[in-house]
């Protein structure tokens, strides 16, 4: 029995994981083994087992997958109730466009929890949240490294894929946007002692952006720091975060 | 070895000629061609067979549904549950709200040139508001190793209630045939009863 004319076919591959100790990264290639252009392809769901799932902020539209080609499936879990060396069933599903129809998929793969390793790459400690109400994201930057610590916020860089507005910037603060692909909001200070960072333990608010779109999609962000010893930019904090939605 | 497959056929042509000898000889090699020609693509493609038992019962929106069928794994290597797993695409997202994995709980091994039939594959949970209709979803079957089954289509239906879409009966079916059948031959016996009298009128005039 053939599959349906609007079916993608889909294979998935073995899986890059990277165990923290407190955290569970997966990346998981999605192949397109069908003839058709799955358009709008959208992760909607990530589940590992029971796990929480850390990131990505879902749904995240990763644009078209034309045949024979492969986009990677990312996520982040909580190792809390993971047993190392045992089998969990890693389950995406999501959504594509043929045509002007809508159609939803799914992949299923079995991985084995590796130990723990420290990270190959060290991070910035640092995060993004957002509060959304329809039409208004308002973001919040954290820095998470020990009070003490050398490493200060000088900077955040957001993904964005819809039209939009900046409502709102700190004070010390400026924004650079494109309204519609991007924005960096970024400190104001161009001396020491950098008064308008954040510093380790601090957070601050007041980013905001307006748009006409009531929902959203994640999209990834970065966040740099800046060594005030050495005076020179310094680690990386990366992520994903609610934007406007662009469908 | 194709060499001496062309040589086969070419015995079978010469039989024609009258060479009866060289038939006897040939027809075994020739029936044992035909195997492998009709044998020999499944063999290549399908490292992983897929194939699904049919749902038979309509569904009713909200409800779940369990779909089974038989696993055949020709890939050369052995094999266990937990080294399967089920994709999925095509099906509508209004209709269908999750699809669950249900093969490899509880695992099973399944050696190398073997199936296992009626295994429960996954699971089907239908949206609340599912409108009444017929579905597919497109399912493949891959290893760890990375053996892919063709893809298979999965068809259901939705019906507003489990049982509102009828079914005939195995009585009224064969009511229905024996009725079709006599109404048939009632129909044969009367124009044949139409065309003798004809055929004696027309006999007399000549």
């Amino acid at each position: 029995m053939a599959a349906a004319a609007s079916a993608l076919s889909l294979a998935t591959r073995n899986p890059q994981l990277l165990n923290t100790g407190e955290a569970l990264g997966i990346s998981m290639p999605a192949l397109n083994t069908s003839i058709l252009t799955a358009s709008d392809f959208t992760i909607t769901d990530l589940g590992l087992g029971s796990a929480a799932r850390l990131g990505p902020v879902l749904p995240v539209n990763l644009g078209d997958l034309g045949p024979s080609n492969a986009i990677s499936v990312n996520g982040r879990f909580a190792t809390a109730g993971l047993v190392v060396g045992s089998r969990y069933l890693i389950t995406a599903r999501g959504t594509y466009r043929v045509g002007n129809g809508i159609y939803g998929w799914t992949v299923n793969r079995l991985i084995v929890v590796p130990g723990p390793v420290v990270s190959p790459v060290p991070l910035f400690a640092a995060r993004l949240t957002a509060q959304v109400t329809p039409g208004l994201w308002s973001y919040t930057l954290h820095n998470d490294e020990p009070p003490g610590n050398l490493r200060s916020i000088n900077a955040v860089s957001i993904d964005m894929g819809a039209p939009f507005t900046v409502k709102s910037t700190p004070a010390g603060w400026a924004a650079d946007t494109d309204n519609f692909s991007y924005i960096l909001w970024y400190a104001t200070d161009v001396a020491a002692p950098y008064p308008n960072h954040i510093a380790p333990g601090a957070s601050l608010s007041g980013f905001s952006i307006e748009s006409a779109r009531t929902t959203s999609q994640g999209r990834g962000f970065i966040i740099t720091s800046w060594d005030r010893v050495n005076d020179r930019a310094d680690l990386t904090a990366l992520g994903s975060i609610e934007t406007p939605s662009q469908l | 070895m194709i060499l001496d497959q062309f040589e086969t056929i070419r015995f079978v042509s010469a039989t024609k000629l009258g060479q009866v000898s060289q038939f006897r000889n040939a027809f075994p090699r020739a029936f044992g061609l035909l195997a492998l020609i009709l044998v020999l693509p499944a063999t290549l493609n399908a490292a992983l067979i897929l194939q699904l038992n049919p749902q038979v019962d309509p569904l009713a929106p909200g409800s779940s549904a369990i779909f089974t069928g038989t696993i055949t794994n020709t890939t050369g290597s052995p094999l266990q549950a937990v080294d399967l797993f089920l994709n999925f695409g095509g099906f509508n997202p209004t209709v269908i709200s999750q699809i669950d994995q249900l093969l490899g709980n509880p695992d099973f091994a399944l050696p190398n040139n073997t199936f296992k039939a009626d295994v429960d594959l996954f699971r089907i949970t239908l949206q609340a508001n599912a409108p009444s209709g017929s579905y597919d979803i497109g399912v493949t079957l891959q290893d760890i190793n990375d053996n892919l089954s063709d893809s298979v289509t999965a068809q259901f239906q939705v019906g507003a209630s489990g049982t509102d879409v009828p079914e005939p009966g195995g009585f009224q079916l064969c009511l229905w045939t024996a009725t079709a059948y006599a109404a048939c031959r009632l129909r044969q016996w009367r124009l044949s009863r139409r065309a003798q009298p004809k055929e004696a009128s027309s006999k007399g005039a000549n």
